[in-house]
């Protein structure tokens, strides 16, 4: 899709034109005063992301793909850096003895020129088109732990929601950067610390605090968008008498039980169900206390929108003690299984699994390692993987063949419907997993588990039967941390570890391009089209890039000048 | 949970640290650096906090205190409370005290007061402790909060023990080590130079993680040969999938684009170490350990 030439002033217009409803009496056009709405909600049900990207993923679907084609495989050569934006918090904090530096985690909101962005404790307001400050707003964080990041914002009307590192909702004014509210959705003393970009789902923003140094109770909550007020609570673990709370030996450890989601969910707004996630258990690597499957920790579930009730649960890693939560970004999509089309839920795990599930019903279809792993002696009835108890950690060190950190992580994965393949970047090697507290009354991580080889990779996958069509290995043994996008101009774009910025085929893995960036890719690469010019941005560490087509003729000019 | 993206060695090993995860090689590197081994001159996380800004410090529990009134918690503690919570205060016949919202929501014992002032009858009695001995309280319970929160740096210590045969140990290195090493050679004394927990990592990774990752490290001498044949050799200094960087013995700096007919040999001298990883089994590892420990 290709819109030339858009004014700004138009832009509101065609965007509400463009969307599946028409916009309510009041909300624009109705005064000459009143300036339009920034993001009408129907905008939000657009199908995918193209004039504006309007949520973490740019759509609900968490796909990360994007119809744009006016950047594409044959002419990405003339891709060059339109500005950098520099975000000048610098050291947020010093711990130990070394320095924690702010890296852009989120990805940005695009909306009518504007993108809005996050590190820990601050929010960016910056122009789209020149990447200059049109506003920014700073948090003061009492306890709250800065260095898991921070993944962004989610908007609604003209109103923007960031959780804080200690655990506020705080909706600001998206114009002008000027807080509304603040509600505490945890409390960090308790040893809870928020890094997630809120849901907007309807009338609803859903978030969750995360944690998982202390033994907490873990949810997953829906707030009020204009007032703050808590609409539903969905606790991870089962209160007594619950389904699920046999799986705990008693209400102690069900109540210590962790599981925190941490990572976006994502959202069918025609089935009504939001999809998340869930942590790990707690104590971390020391399961004794804690026997059983430790429901709902380790899976991904499927909660109402409206209500906070769950729909189903589907646990890819029961009764957990390597710290390999099931958080990863589920990816909804239709496709053809076995002749008829299917409304489907895949995710990569960080336990090495690639599941792919019936979204109505959870039911499993595709349950695939994407990594040699050892932990695993096969599936259950469900199709979930069965834990092996012999790779537990002990005091002594238990091998196991998955890196200390998982397959996987955080960073958003992508499908490309052109293709059919999920892509995902992560790791495989050994690992070693100590036990720290063999005893009754293990807390917190009670253990530590070092990598002791480790090989980053880029990996596609047939998303019918788990197959690996085709992987690319990183230089370096440093996990890759870098999301991904693909386009309909059959690109896939993401990065290294050492800071280079990457082009490929997403047929065949094929490299067409590459940039060197002063810090490797720290978020999931986002796409939109601004008066008629496609941008690439990305953020590096500190350093937000735009990239946009510049002509053949001034490219070589640029190179002639630099004595090329 | 995982952290964001804070790259290089230093964030990562601090990331290692703070929450036991992560490429966990770097975690090790840090947890027996130089500071440490110099005794504790530099860089005690208790004086890391004690230098954090307010709105920095971790879960909000305030200024760590003094080492002074920590250990007087302490003691106040090990006499009057581990009894029945426990000598780590993880919980006995009593509560897990470093779960206590009591305890967490404290402020210089303004909550712990109330309880050990009037006690729980019947379980528990009360304590007639001045205001003074109950901040050391305090101080002593959130500074262990502290430290099984993980946040406190991985300072805790893993329980290691040796649990392998030694004699076992000794036949899987002569079948399998030994055309490297050498008990009497290069791993002579091995057992008294580092601690079991030390050798046994070195054992899987095949390199001293301290020295591995120093940045005084020599980096690995490479040949390149380029499409016409022509070939050098040199120290290197970058590579990555793009291009190569390396120092010739002139010091001088080559670069060359990687491409078609370039090839680029890296000796990889832990190859070894890391093919045995898919054969071991963990008796092999800890009895290779015991063995080596042995040496002394």
């Amino acid at each position: 899709m290709k819109i030339p030439g858009l004014r700004p002033l138009f832009f509101a217009a065609v965007l509400a034109a463009a969307a599946v409803a028409a916009v309510p009496p009041g909300n624009s056009n109705s005064s000459a005063a009143a300036p339009p709405v920034l993001l009408p909600p129907q905008v939000l049900l657009q199908k995918a992301a193209t004039t504006t990207w309007p949520t973490y993923n740019g759509d609900y679907s968490g796909r990360r793909f994007s119809p744009l084609t006016q950047i594409n495989s044959g002419n990405i050569q003339r891709l060059a850096i339109a500005w950098i934006h520099h975000v000048t918090v610098g050291t947020m904090a010093k711990m130990g003895g070394f320095a924690i530096h702010a890296a852009v985690d989120s990805t940005p909101l695009e909306v009518h020129g504007v993108l809005y962005f996050t590190v820990p404790d601050n929010v960016y307001a910056v122009d789209a088109r020149t990447g200059h400050t049109i506003w920014h707003f700073h948090w003061v964080n009492h306890g709250g732990l800065l260095i898991v990041g921070n993944r962004g914002l989610g908007m609604y009307g003209n109103w923007l929601y960031f959780m804080t590192p200690d655990n506020y909702l705080v909706s600001l004014n998206a114009r002008t950067g000027k807080k509304r509210w603040a509600v505490e959705v945890a409390d960090p003393r308790q040893g809870y610390f928020s890094s997630v970009s809120p849901l907007v789902a309807g009338d609803h923003v859903i978030v969750d605090a995360g944690g998982d140094t202390l033994d907490l109770r873990a949810y997953l909550d829906s707030y009020d968008p204009a007032t703050g007020a808590l609409q539903w609570r969905w606790y991870v673990t089962p209160s007594a008498g619950q389904p699920g709370a046999d799986t705990w030996p008693d209400a102690s450890a069900r109540n210590h039980g962790g599981g925190n989601p941490w990572v976006p969910a994502t959202y069918d707004p025609k089935l009504g169900l939001v999809y998340v996630g869930t942590g790990n258990p707690n104590p971390v690597y020391a399961g004794q206390g804690r026997k059983g499957r430790d429901l709902y920790t380790g899976c991904l579930v499927a909660i109402h929108v409206n209500t906070g009730k769950m729909a189903w649960y589907f646990q890819g890693n029961g009764h957990d003690t390597h710290d390999w939560d099931q958080t990863e970004p589920p990816v909804l999509f239709n496709a053809r299984i076995h002749g008829h089309m299917e409304p489907l839920v895949a995710q990569a795990s960080r336990d090495g699994y690639f599941f792919v599930l019936n979204r109505r019903t959870g039911k499993e279809i595709v349950a695939q390692p994407f990594v040699p792993l050892n932990w695993s002696l096969g599936l259950n009835a469900r199709g979930e993987p069965i834990l092996n108890p012999k790779r537990n950690p002990t005091t002594d060190g238990n091998l196991v063949s998955m890196t200390a950190g998982g397959a996987t992580n955080w960073f958003p994965p992508s499908f490309d419907p052109q293709t059919g393949l999920f892509y995902v970047n992560g790791d495989q090697g050994y690992s070693i997993a100590y036990l720290q507290n063999a005893g009754k009354h293990a807390s917190g991580f009670a253990g530590r588990a070092i990598t002791l080889v480790s090989h980053g990779f880029l990996k596609a996958i047939n998303y019918k039967n788990g197959d690996i069509v085709w992987k690319y290995f990183y230089p370096g043994q440093w996990g890759e941390d870098s999301g991904i996008l693909t386009t309909a101009g059959h690109l896939l774009i993401t990065g290294d570890s050492v800071g280079n910025m990457i082009a490929y085929d997403p047929a065949d893995g094929r490299i067409l391009w590459h940039q060197h960036l002063l810090s490797a890719i720290s978020n999931g690469p986002e796409t939109y089209l601004l008066d008629g010019q496609q941008y690439i941005v990305v953020g590096a560490g500190p350093f937000l890039y735009a990239f946009h087509l510049v002509p053949a003729a001034a490219q070589g000019g640029a190179a002639m000048a630099a004595g090329k | 949970m995982r952290l964001g993206s804070h790259r290089g060695f230093l964030s990562a090993a601090f990331v290692c640290l703070a929450l036991g995860l992560g490429a966990g090689v770097a975690a090790q590197q840090a947890a027996q650096s130089p500071q440490h081994a110099a005794g504790g001159q530099a860089a005690s996380p208790d004086s890391a906090m004690a230098q954090m800004p307010k709105h920095q410090q971790i879960m909000g529990l305030g200024k760590l205190a003094a080492a002074a009134q920590i250990a007087q918690g302490k003691q106040l503690f090990e006499t009057s409370c581990s009894f029945c919570h426990g000598a780590d205060a993880r919980g006995g016949i009593g509560p897990d005290l470093l779960e206590s919202p009591v305890v967490l929501d404290d402020v210089n014992g303004n909550k712990i007061s109330k309880i050990v002032g009037k006690g729980f009858p019947p379980h528990m009695p009360s304590f007639q402790f001045n205001g003074k001995q109950v901040r050391a309280l305090a101080a002593f319970l959130h500074s262990r909060v502290l430290e099984v929160a993980n946040l406190a740096h991985g300072q805790y210590k893993l329980p290691f023990t040796v649990t392998g045969n030694a004699a076992a140990g000794a036949a899987y290195f002569q079948a399998n080590c030994a055309s490297c090493h050498s008990a009497t050679g290069d791993l002579k004394d091995i057992g008294g130079k580092y601690t079991p927990l030390q050798i046994q990592n070195m054992i899987l990774t095949g390199f001293n993680v301290r020295s591995y990752y120093s940045r005084n490290r020599p980096k690995e001498n490479i040949t390149v040969t380029l499409p016409s044949g022509q070939t050098f050799t040199g120290r290197l200094r970058y590579m990555d999938e793009f291009n190569v960087v390396w120092v010739g013995p002139r010091g001088t700096v080559h670069s060359v684009r990687r491409g078609p007919g370039v090839q680029v040999a890296v000796p990889n001298p832990l190859a070894a170490h890391q093919k045995l990883l898919a054969k071991y089994t963990d008796a092999d590892i800890h009895n290779l350990t015991a063995y080596l420990v042995s040496l002394k």
